[in-house]
């Protein structure tokens, strides 16, 4: 995508499609907003798709956390049309992945449930609730890692286990 | 006694590492000019929101020229909005670090920390105003990269408390961890934990944080038994190396 969206018109994207601008907008009705929308909630799929593939056969939970978290920071990282949006304008795209951040993290905690239900557990500890804390925790995380290096295992696996998993598994 | 020398020394080291960041984060006196476009512009976007306040209002809000606000910010309107977002989030840690000073024990720190942030931003009427109505103009602040600047800030006001009682990598690593639960609870207040609850935010320190603290024993009259605090904790982390550089 040579231009950002924000500057994006309806006509442009529709003579990129080679489909006429009525045709755009009887797929859109919304126009432009739509389309920003649209575009959000596939790049969105398509990146946790990917990344539950990616983490589905992890030996237990914790590298389970620790491949997911690598795995979506390099995804951040060399997403260039969310990196292009972030630079330019990221009012435009930001409060569209806010909205979707509630299902996103009900999705993640509904991947995770199965598998931390299977781990050894602390006691105490309420497995759907700690379900949409690792996966908030994990969001926050996959938008910026703070000060940990999340493309070196063993700084991740600190991470996890100090401010994921602490008092939720217990280890060995 | 050596343990006093060191303690000493890294308090010092710290203060003279607070003061050098601190002087970059001066907020502009009163009665500056600077000051004066940054009180007009916040009053202005307390009146109609930031995506109706124009160059014109704040200026005429200032009783200055559109020539001396731009004199000022070259960078015009966005350069005063960034402005104020800076004074606004200096001055929130300000805060922050005033409640922070006189707690004696880490748990009561952290649920300090957590309970004042998020009951501040709870009651920041524009705030939760653009939150509400105007988003594009606020979540940048809170999302990705704007969480950078509020990082940077959680090292020089917050993380030097929680250096009395963790090492220094565990408590910055430790600041930016509160700091990710206050903007969690902002952007999703009604999620799973009330930060703004007393009772609530001592129960998620107690079970999600101080679990993955290996906690020092802040000050030890018994130094013989110095070492075996760290030992009880078996997932004490290790040093983060790469805590306190720029990203």
């Amino acid at each position: 995508m040579l231009v950002t969206l924000g500057r994006t018109t309806v006509e442009e994207i529709a003579g990129e499609a080679g489909v006429s601008r009525a045709t755009v907008y009887r797929a859109f009705p919304g126009g432009r907003e739509e389309i920003v929308a649209a575009l959000v909630d596939s790049q969105l799929d398509a990146f946790f798709d990917d990344l539950a593939d990616h983490v589905r056969d992890a030996p237990d939970f914790e590298s389970m956390l620790v491949r997911g978290l690598m795995h979506a920071h390099a995804g951040m990282v060399d997403h260039r049309l969310l990196q292009r949006v972030l630079d330019v304008e990221p009012e435009l795209v930001l409060p569209e992945l806010q909205r979707r951040s509630r299902s996103l993290v009900g999705d993640i905690a509904d991947f995770l449930r199965p598998y931390l239900a299977a781990a050894e557990l602390c006691d105490d500890v309420d497995v759907d609730e700690t379900c949409r804390w690792l996966a908030r925790l994990t969001l926050s995380f996959i938008g910026n890692p703070g000060s940990w290096d999340l493309t070196d295992e063993c700084e991740t696996t600190r991470l996890v286990r100090s401010q994921f998993l602490a008092g939720v598994v217990r280890r060995p | 006694m050596p343990t006093l020398a060191v303690r000493q020394c890294v308090r010092y080291c710290l203060i003279v590492s607070r003061t050098a960041v601190a002087g970059r984060l001066a907020l502009d006196p009163p009665g500056s000019l600077e000051r004066r476009i940054i009180d007009a512009a916040r009053d202005c976007c307390g009146r109609y929101g930031w995506s109706k306040t124009t160059l014109d209002d704040i200026a005429r809000s200032a009783g200055l020229s559109r020539a001396t606000l731009y004199r000022a910010f070259p960078g015009g309107r966005a350069a005063v909005k960034a402005a104020v977002t800076r004074y606004e989030t200096v001055d929130f840690f300000q805060q922050i670090e005033a409640e922070l000073v006189g707690v004696d024990d880490l748990p009561t720190m952290l649920t300090v920390g957590l309970t004042a942030a998020s009951r501040r931003l709870a009651d920041d009427a524009d705030l939760q105003f653009s939150l509400q109505h105007e988003p594009g103009e606020v979540l940048p602040q809170f999302l990705f990269r704007g969480l950078d600047d509020i990082f940077s800030l959680c090292r020089v006001f917050v993380a030097p408390h929680l250096q009395r009682f963790l090492g220094a990598d565990e408590a910055v690593a430790t600041s930016e961890l509160l700091a990710r639960l206050v903007v969690m609870h902002l952007l999703s207040p009604g999620g799973s934990v009330d930060l703004t609850d007393r009772s609530a935010a001592e129960h998620l320190v107690r079970t999600r944080i101080l679990p993955g603290l290996a906690v020092r024993v802040p000050t030890a009259p018994s130094s013989d038994t110095g070492g075996a605090a760290s030992e009880l904790h078996a997932n004490s982390p290790a040093p983060l190396a790469a805590a306190t550089h720029g990203r």
